[in-house]
């Protein structure tokens, strides 16, 4: 219990430095806020416009005081406007959230679902082919860019067997090379951790003793050298789909797909920082929790780390 | 085995990189629309980009940009990382709090979240991308570096050049550095893989070297749009990145004691 009190505590303190990062980000722009509004509204920024705007959007108030307007005003859901439309910033990325998520999610199950069957196929055949060959494709896709996964993906699959469509988010399967593209990196990471520690619980004492009593193998290793293998491969999930959602920004520019990430890049062509500042905050906020997630499935799967 | 292999493909890809542009007869830059899309072979052994451009030439300069963009920011993150590291083991007490804390909220931002931030508010060029980059950079280095030096600083010879009133600089120059070199080399390898990826990413999406200087990333972007209909003119630097990334890798996976 304290244990989760201490974790929750320090995830207010990470969430709460992470708002500073981001708020800083308005000081390093060069030039004024106000300024650069009125001029994208099309408007003149005179000295008597600028400072009725700037008195506005609170930015004659000090910094410390500007910072805690600001905060409160996300905390309540209220991430600004944009400077390019004057849109909430919020309702604008709610609308791409479910986008990313699919391609994320997809992904997700990628990066698991490739690395459990592939390290479970390997641990039951440790002399078979396929544990070789995975270990030089994993070391392969670490070092490779998911962007260029996904050219070589699409030159191949796409464009020569014209099996599927090479971007957008018009048909169902327009999810797969995408999602291909995001989770293999992942895969791979996931991989490489759960094979080495399966390797090594396959061969504990109680593993042995398992299939002495006359346990079919693949039991023996789904169930009981699979729990003690998980621990690190459930540590890394959390910071594998955090990188996840991170690379989506690549992914989703290459595909044309329209979730967060395409809005971000945008953003930053245009200079439009609200949104810069709201992309930053939420991708944030979703490592933070996915982290604490994670290790909240650590305790649950290894109750040793309670103890710490 | 596979440490010398990769070290071998990035000799390889280094000395194209290096040597194609001298030897080369084309400008990389210069288009040249009467000649655009020409298939490899004859003057050409790439063929030429949609622009007319060789192929070749241009892969092997953006390459050159790649590493040396890739080195200078894993160079300055590793000498930054080094010393806050090693510092902060050597201090001990609340210097080691402070960076694990920073530590843990550089994993709240993860691949190029912060990068994006900064380029989003930084004016565009080559001072951009090390800005972007190094502020985050660090932190790998610096949590081995600290690991590292926290192992040493317990040993007897740090305590017995403690004792005989060795200043700070001297502990660490002499006493520490040596020591944790091996560990600081090895993640140093890895953030260049890393860097790598980040700075081309960047190019790719467009927020890294102004037009005309290009790297990889930003080769394969340009040739995007074209993909359908022409694949080479983006899969060359893509090929090339992607066994530039395998190289790296294989040397890194190879000083992975795991």
């Amino acid at each position: 219990m304290r244990w989760l009190l201490r974790r929750a505590a320090e995830t207010v303190l990470v969430l709460l430095a992470l708002s500073v990062l981001v708020f800083s980000l308005a000081a390093l722009t060069p030039g004024d806020p106000a300024e650069e509004i009125l001029r994208r509204g099309g408007l003149q920024p005179t000295p008597a416009a600028v400072a009725a705007l700037r008195a506005e959007l609170g930015l004659d108030r000090p910094l410390p005081a500007q910072y805690a307007g600001w905060l409160l005003d996300v905390v309540r859901g209220d991430l600004g406007r944009s400077y390019a439309d004057r849109s909430p910033v919020g309702a604008e990325i709610m609308a791409r959230v479910p986008a990313t998520l699919r391609l994320a999610g997809a992904a997700a199950l990628v990066a698991v679902g490739l690395a459990l069957t592939v390290s479970l196929w390997a641990a039951l055949r440790p002399r078979g082919a396929v544990g070789r060959v995975v270990a030089v494709v994993t070391v392969a896709v670490a070092g490779v860019p998911p962007y260029i996964v996904g050219i070589l993906l699409i030159s191949v699959v796409a464009v020569g067997l014209r099996a599927l469509p090479t971007g957008g988010d018009g048909a169902p399967e327009a999810v797969v090379l995408p999602a291909l593209t995001l989770g293999l990196a992942g895969a791979a990471t996931l991989l490489r951790l759960l094979r080495a520690d399966l390797a090594q619980a396959v061969g504990q004492p109680f593993v042995k003793l398992a299939a002495a009593k006359g346990l079919p193998a693949r039991r023996a290793v789904v169930v009981h050298a699979l729990r003690l293998a998980a621990p690190n491969a459930i540590a890394a999930t959390g910071v594998v789909l955090a990188d996840l959602a991170a690379g989506a920004v690549v992914v989703e520019t290459l595909f044309a797909w329209p979730g967060i990430g395409q809005l971000a890049v945008s953003a930053i062509r245009q200079r439009d920082l609200p949104v810069v500042q709201a992309y930053v905050l939420l991708t944030g906020l979703a490592t933070v929790l996915l982290l604490a997630l994670a290790d909240l499935c650590l305790t649950a799967a290894d109750p040793r780390v309670r103890r710490r | 085995m596979r440490g010398r292999a990769g070290l071998v493909l990035l000799a390889l890809v280094v000395a194209c990189c290096g040597l194609t542009p001298l030897l080369s007869p084309y400008d990389p830059h210069l288009p040249d629309p009467a000649r655009a899309l020409l298939p490899p072979g004859g003057r050409h052994w790439l063929g030429t980009d949609q622009l007319g451009r060789d192929l070749l030439t241009r892969t092997a300069v953006a390459g050159r940009t790649s590493l040396l963009f890739a080195l200078a920011v894993t160079g300055i993150t590793t000498a930054l990382g080094t010393v806050l590291g090693a510092a902060a083991g050597l201090a001990a007490g609340p210097s080691d709090r402070l960076l694990r804390f920073a530590a843990t909220v550089a994993l709240a931002l993860p691949g190029l979240t912060p990068a994006l931030a900064l380029a989003g508010v930084l004016p565009p060029g080559p001072g951009a991308v090390l800005a972007a980059l190094v502020p985050f950079g660090w932190v790998s280095c610096a949590l081995v570096a600290h690991t590292a030096t926290r192992r040493v600083a317990a040993s007897g010879y740090v305590l017995a050049a403690r004792a005989m009133g060795a200043s700070p600089l001297y502990l660490l120059r002499r006493t520490v550095l040596p020591h944790i070199a091996g560990p600081v080399l090895t993640v140093a390898t890895a953030d260049l893989a890393r860097t790598l990826v980040a700075v081309t990413s960047l190019s790719f999406l467009g927020l890294g070297l102004p037009p005309p200087e290009t790297d990889w990333g930003g080769m394969v972007s340009e040739a995007v749009p074209l993909l359908v209909a022409s694949p080479r003119p983006a899969v060359v630097p893509a090929l090339a990145l992607a066994v530039t990334g395998l190289a790296v890798a294989l040397v890194v996976d190879s000083r992975d004691p795991a």
